[in-house]
């Protein structure tokens, strides 16, 4: 086991709105005005535990179900029998809680480590196929979010949703299955970093003794069958200290999954693959000697030392001084989440509930076809690995920046403030109400203001002088509107019924936000 | 319920002129003027990738040893009257999904490559894929794919000065779920970041040029700055190319009667896409496609009728789909120009578990086009008589030979730059097309 040779370095400077919201668009989906507010006057360390603060959990989603032929109003889907006709609908109903949770953050980290966790434990709902494994298992996630790992893994591992997922409810004596014992040692736990060492014997004997587990469809749980389970001891490689696990009999065949665990965790990779993780989740991609030496390392060593509670972690890496170097604003990209979730969050688009399916509206528009067109469908990562932009060397977050999902960005941003789109009245599904939000700034009349103030809240860096310019000319209009931007707005000002006054200063303001939203200074973090 | 027609707005903007500064530069065709024969011109590949590791044991079934499999592989045996026979051998057969692959093989319009694999195989998707997109087995991790190292020399400084008219189709076009590292070269301009020679989309309607910005000066210096240069780059790629694209494709409808109805048959959906561009003359070299859930470890058949379930699903969509885009390429008089692979990141286990496979080694590579010999390459496998869950196919060829054949081959690329794009790998001469 190594030492712990270098302590993590504590951030010392002072603690200005700068930090703050580097902080906060790390932890949350968006940084607004709102949170800024809230944790204007807090020190960091308060800062930093209030985010990690426990949250009660959801209640099972019960959506506005009025035709739901099974799940009536009021009452939840988990409730009743498994239903492969009502399986679309029960899926978009996690999904449309999940999408809300991340909306309305309450001014804490859980749903981004939800996500974090869903990337790292990944289940596909498609291929699951019941919505109430689909929903036990996030819940699970979302108990343990900033919990222990240990804890959150043994529960995985036997949760339900994974059993059918990666077949270990298939994993028995006679035909092993060797499926989830191969992704626990590879994805799971001990990674595939240079210093990873376990073999195809040991991706055998960890399915062994993982044998035995079934699911139960009407108790939404999981048990265990001693008749399928492989009694033979196991034993594991040099890697694993040439570990055996005794084999058992009857119900204690459990207990060797428990032991399993034990033994995994007791190999220091397991500290550092998560580490590393966080790290390439919470700061940036790259992880050169250094960074391994000087911030994996001693993060790996107190997760060790907390017995794999997570917290401690968190609060050293977002105490610490390496997080905050200036360098490191703006190094990563935003994900669809960060983006999209983001964006309806700091412009305050209001979602709207909406005849189709189950009135979920908007909030169906957000997961079923943005997060979704924009590569990152929440429950369905492509592969059990999770995203490319967390695991694919070189690329990393960069996978978030091709042809295709640019594209996709861009037609959502279109979309969601054109009137054309998703915001046309009488009945949008996003309704980006620009007169207020812009009423909300300073000066809204002088464009140059407007400009740098709106430019300040929503940009992760200085925008070029270029941009600047550009921003003017689509506030000032074109040639066929002569009218500047401090006459219209105060027409607007003085007859705010006027509808010409009024489509023409939206008309300005949808090109102006649709090209900040498009700014690379907008789309990293 | 109709959830698909709202997700699909299209919102006009007014697109902003940029003063792209298109400077001259050597293209594609200008090589190829020099290139040793005039055969190699205007050749594409169309690479379609089996995400998850396809069974090649139940999808090109080796009949003569139909006594072992039906005692290894019980659960998920393919009755042997239903396997599909073959023109000109009683060693194999194929999966009786695939009844367009086998009249395209009867036409002499198919090969299959036995045991493609490499030394000390890697079991994981992750690594394996790695593997099959770098043509790299060392344990190091690799930046560049073998397509982009073959495509960089006919592309160089890309994307700097692209596209130039008129030869001004993008190096290569991803559709689907395909990573974009198999095109990936190291960039001369931005030195240690890896650049991606293709376009991607999902669906072509989509593929909209955005609201792009004036463009300011690279300026690497911060993470900051190389980020904002990357979304710089890929926004001015989508400009230039979405219209290029956009415009080939609107030229050129599908001819073929034999494609399934939109959104059955996912592959079908994105070859239908390529067909098009492809009949639009558009010079792309180099097509991705893809299809997903190979992998198959339980759910592999169905428990009551073995010839059907998912992995006969996935093969009827794969059949069916190369089958109509050949059909279509014919019709369109483009069908000599095609080659088509299919690769995997592994094959799967010998035996099965429970209705189904774990991962394994050796894949079954199935190419199809005019231009191949056509046939099966290699031999029926060798089996072990009693067979344990253990037991794996051996490797008959190198997957690194049969990508050297194809640059060689069908690209026309000299043996010594080959040795440059794919530096490891046995000396092995794979010849799979006509003279």
């Amino acid at each position: 086991m190594s030492t712990a040779s270098h302590p993590v370095k504590s951030y010392t400077q002072p603690w200005t709105p700068k930090q703050l919201k580097h902080l906060l668009r790390r932890t949350l989906f968006g940084v607004t005005e709102k949170d800024i507010d809230f944790f204007k006057g807090k020190s960091s360390q308060q800062c930093i535990q209030h985010l990690l603060r426990p949250l009660p959990l959801p209640l099972p989603p019960a959506f506005r179900t009025k035709n739901d032929p099974v799940a009536p109003a009021g009452t939840s889907f988990v409730l009743y029998p498994y239903d492969p006709e009502r399986e679309e609908d029960w899926n978009i109903y996690i999904r449309a809680q999940w999408v809300e949770l991340m909306l309305h953050s309450q001014q804490s980290i859980r749903e981004k480590m939800v996500l974090f966790w869903h990337n790292h434990f990944v289940i596909q709902f498609n291929t699951v196929k019941d919505s109430r494994y689909a929903f036990q298992y996030i819940n699970t996630i979302r108990k343990h979010a900033t919990g222990n790992f240990k804890t959150l893994l043994r529960e995985i591992t036997t949760s339900p949703g994974m059993l059918v997922y990666l077949n270990g409810n298939q994993n028995s004596k006679t035909t092993p299955n060797e499926n989830y014992g191969r992704e626990l040692q590879e994805l799971f736990t001990i990674g595939k970093g240079t210093n990873s060492h376990y073999t195809e014997a040991d991706v055998k004997a960890a399915a062994k003794v993982l044998t035995g587990w079934k699911d139960d469809k009407v108790k939404i749980n999981s048990y265990f069958d001693p008749t399928n389970h492989n009694t033979n001891g196991k034993t594991f490689s040099a890697f694993y200290n040439n570990h055996t696990i005794k084999g058992k009999s009857g119900m204690d065949g459990a207990k060797e999954t428990d032991e399993l665990i034990d033994m995994l965790c007791a190999n220091p990779e397991v500290s550092k693959f998560l580490c590393r993780k966080l790290y390439r989740w919470f700061v940036h991609s790259h992880i050169d000697a250094q960074v391994e030496e000087k911030v994996i390392e001693p993060l790996a060593e107190i997760m060790r030392q907390a017995n794999f509670e997570i917290k401690p972690v968190l609060t050293a890496l977002f105490s610490s001084a390496f997080f905050y170097d200036e360098k490191l604003i703006g190094a990563m990209f935003k994900s669809p989440t960060d983006y999209f979730i983001g964006m309806i969050r700091e412009l305050q688009i209001e979602i709207c509930l909406h005849a189709d399916i189950q009135q979920l509206g908007g909030l169906l528009l957000i997961f079923d076809g943005a997060l979704q067109q924009m590569g990152q469908y929440l429950g369905d990562p492509p592969s059990v690995a999770g995203w490319p932009a967390f695991y694919e060397f070189p690329s990393y977050d960069r996978n978030w920046v091709n042809s295709e999902l640019l594209s996709a960005r861009s037609n959502w941003v279109k979309d969601t403030l054109y009137f054309k789109g998703l915001n046309q009245l009488p009945n949008p599904y996003l309704r980006f109400n620009f007169l207020n939000f812009a009423g909300s700034f300073a000066q809204p009349n002088q464009a140059s203001t407007l400009i740098t103030n709106v430019l300040n809240q929503l940009c992760t860096v200085p925008t070029d002088s270029l941009h600047i310019a550009y921003l003017q000319n689509l506030l000032a209009g074109d040639k066929a509107n002569p009218q500047s931007w401090q006459q219209l707005w105060e027409a607007y000002k003085s007859q705010p019924t006027d509808k010409t006054t009024q489509q023409e200063l939206n008309r300005r303001a949808q090109q102006f936000f649709t090209a900040i939203l498009l700014l690379p200074e907008y789309q990293i973090m | 319920m109709n959830r698909k027609k709202f997700l699909h707005y299209t919102a006009a903007i007014a697109p902003f002129v940029i003063a792209f500064n298109a400077f001259s530069c050597k293209q594609r065709n200008f090589f190829q003027a020099f290139a040793p024969d005039i055969k190699f011109q205007n050749r594409i590949l169309v690479l379609v990738e089996l995400i998850g590791g396809n069974d090649g044991l139940n999808t090109v079934i080796p009949i003569d040893k139909y006594n072992i499999l039906s005692s290894a592989r019980r659960d998920i045996l393919i009755p042997e009257k239903k396997i599909l026979p073959l023109r000109d051998t009683n060693t194999f057969g194929f999966h009786p999904s695939l009844t367009g692959l086998q009249s395209l093989y009867n036409d002499k319009l198919v090969s299959v490559i036995q045991g493609v694999g490499y030394p000390n195989p890697e079991f994981s998707h992750f690594r394996g894929k790695g593997i099959k997109y770098t043509a790299n087995t060392e344990k190091e991790e690799i930046r560049t794919g073998w397509l982009g190292r073959y495509l960089e020399h006919d592309y160089p400084n890309y994307p700097k000065g692209y596209p130039v008219k008129p030869n001004d189709g993008p190096a290569a076009i991803r559709i689907g779920s395909v990573s974009p590292k198999i095109t990936q070269f190291m960039s001369k301009i931005n030195k240690g970041m890896e650049e991606d020679l293709s376009i991607g989309f999902t669906n072509i309607e989509d593929f909209n040029a955005t609201a792009t910005l004036p463009e300011s000066e690279m300026m690497s210096a911060t993470f900051a700055n190389a980020n904002m240069d990357k979304i710089r780059a890929v926004s001015r790629q989508i400009k230039l190319y979405a219209p290029i694209v956009q415009d080939h494709a609107n030229r050129q409808k599908n001819l073929s009667k034999r494609y399934p109805e939109p959104n059955k048959n996912p592959l079908a959906d994105q070859l239908k896409t390529v067909a098009r561009l492809i009949g639009s003359g558009l010079n792309t070299p180099v097509y991705l496609v893809s299809q997903t859930d190979y992998d198959t470890h339980s759910d592999q058949v169905d428990t009551a009728d073995t010839t059907q379930g998912k992995h006969a699903t996935l093969l009827k969509d794969l059949s069916e789909a190369i089958t109509a885009f050949e059909d279509d390429l014919h019709l369109m008089g483009k069908q000599d120009d095609v080659l088509g692979m299919t690769f995997s990141e592994f094959g799967r286990r010998i035996a099965c578990g429970s209705y189904g496979t774990d991962h394994g080694t050796a894949e079954s590579a199935i190419l199809f086009g005019t231009q191949l010999k056509s046939g099966i390459i290699g031999t029926s496998p060798d089996l072990p008589a009693q067979v344990s869950a253990e037991d794996n196919l051996a490797m008959q060829y190198d997957f690194r030979s049969v990508y050297k054949a194809i640059l060689g081959g069908w690209f026309g690329v000299p043996e010594e730059r080959i040795k440059t794009i794919i530096n490891q790998g046995p000396d092995e001469k794979l010849d799979l097309f006509k003279a």
